[in-house]
């Protein structure tokens, strides 16, 4: 009989953790320092991220995460204020919606 | 991140829903990166189609390369990246500098593009459009760049920081001083006299900012291509960058009709 496993529920400060580690990974641990990148921290005004850079970031979230996130289409619905407004706690927000 | 080796080069590629039955490829603009397409635009059309988009050579997260940023070595690039990927034929969407690359697969491939979109393709005789890009020792031309490259330059100028400054004027002056990207551009300046493009038989979009100064091209491109209509949108040329929205419905719209 198949064993079914209850898929671990994680935590705003993992995802956020994990978000972190995607954005120095990107714009490379020479330019930014871990504790630069706050909940608070937007792409575009305090994180300095160009939109290859976020498409990037992107990827590794919808790499992580798989299907069940899908951040490219939550994205496409928003305007370009919305976009350069965009800060790390309401895509942790946007993933805890996701997987809960 | 997904990278696929063709011409040589190994080109960042993205794809958006893969197990669609027809494929719409969308070409970036010179200077600028598939990134124009892959948050508002490739989204839209990926409810429908099997979309594709690439980085040119030298170009967002593509390798380096001091040449071949003509219009034959850029459609070899293309074809290579379509060959590894098993996509047989496809529907070509192309802006600005990218619209002249579709209009020339349209010419190479004819068997393999289905529907063409020309969005904003500039007139490349007109030469004067390219001069201030490449006067790399002025900052007006680096500005002039990064209005381009961003839809709103004071809106986007304002919140540019150092590193990004850095990083474009970097990769801008490398580019422009150590590639034969202009002569590659100039090289392409008497494309619309050869005859090629009117030997386009595929159904043509030519999609245009209502006050583009490439508007003149548009009408030059509908009268030499047969199968051929025009849709404006608001804005000047960088009109898709600025109404993603519309140029996905426009597209859309061509598509299914």
């Amino acid at each position: 009989m198949d064993q079914i496993t209850k898929q671990p529920v994680i935590s705003r400060e993992e995802i956020f953790s994990l978000l972190r580690t995607f954005i120095i990974e990107v714009i490379g641990d020479e330019f930014i320092e871990a504790s630069e990148i706050q909940l608070e921290s937007s792409f575009t005004r305090d994180l300095d991220m160009d939109s290859i850079e976020i498409v990037a970031f992107s990827e590794k979230v919808k790499n992580h995460f798989g299907e069940k996130i899908d951040f490219t289409g939550w994205l496409s619905d928003m305007d370009l204020d919305q976009i350069i407004e965009l800060n790390l706690l309401e895509i942790v927000k946007f993933i805890e919606s996701c997987l809960s | 991140m997904p990278f696929v080796k063709a011409n040589g080069l190994d080109f960042h590629v993205q794809e958006m829903n893969k197990g669609a039955g027809e494929t719409v490829v969308l070409i970036h603009g010179m200077f600028a990166n598939l990134s124009m397409y892959y948050f508002r635009i490739a989204p839209k059309l990926a409810e429908r189609y099997h979309v594709v988009m690439y980085d040119y050579r030298s170009h967002g997260m593509s390798p380096k390369a001091s040449s071949g940023f003509d219009l034959i070595t850029l459609s070899e690039d293309l074809s290579g990246i379509l060959d590894a990927l098993e996509v047989k034929n496809y529907h070509l969407g192309g802006y600005s500098y990218g619209a002249l690359l579709a209009l020339k697969m349209a010419i190479r491939f004819p068997e393999r593009v289905k529907k063409l979109i020309a969005i904003d393709a500039p007139d490349p005789a007109k030469t004067d459009l390219l001069e201030q890009p490449f006067d790399s020792e002025s900052q007006d031309s680096f500005d002039t760049l990064i209005e381009y490259m961003h839809t709103d330059q004071q809106k986007t100028k304002s919140i540019f920081g150092k590193r990004r400054l850095e990083k474009y004027r970097k990769n801008y002056s490398q580019f422009i001083n150590d590639s034969t990207v202009k002569e590659d551009m100039y090289q392409q300046r008497d494309f619309f006299e050869k005859g090629e493009v009117d030997s386009i038989k595929s159904k043509t979009l030519l999609l245009y900012g209502s006050s583009s100064d490439c508007i003149h091209a548009c009408t030059r491109l509908n009268n030499m291509i047969t199968n051929s209509s025009v849709t404006f949108i608001d804005g000047d040329h960088r009109a898709p960058l600025v109404n993603p929205h519309e140029v996905a419905l426009s597209i859309e719209t061509f598509l299914l009709n």
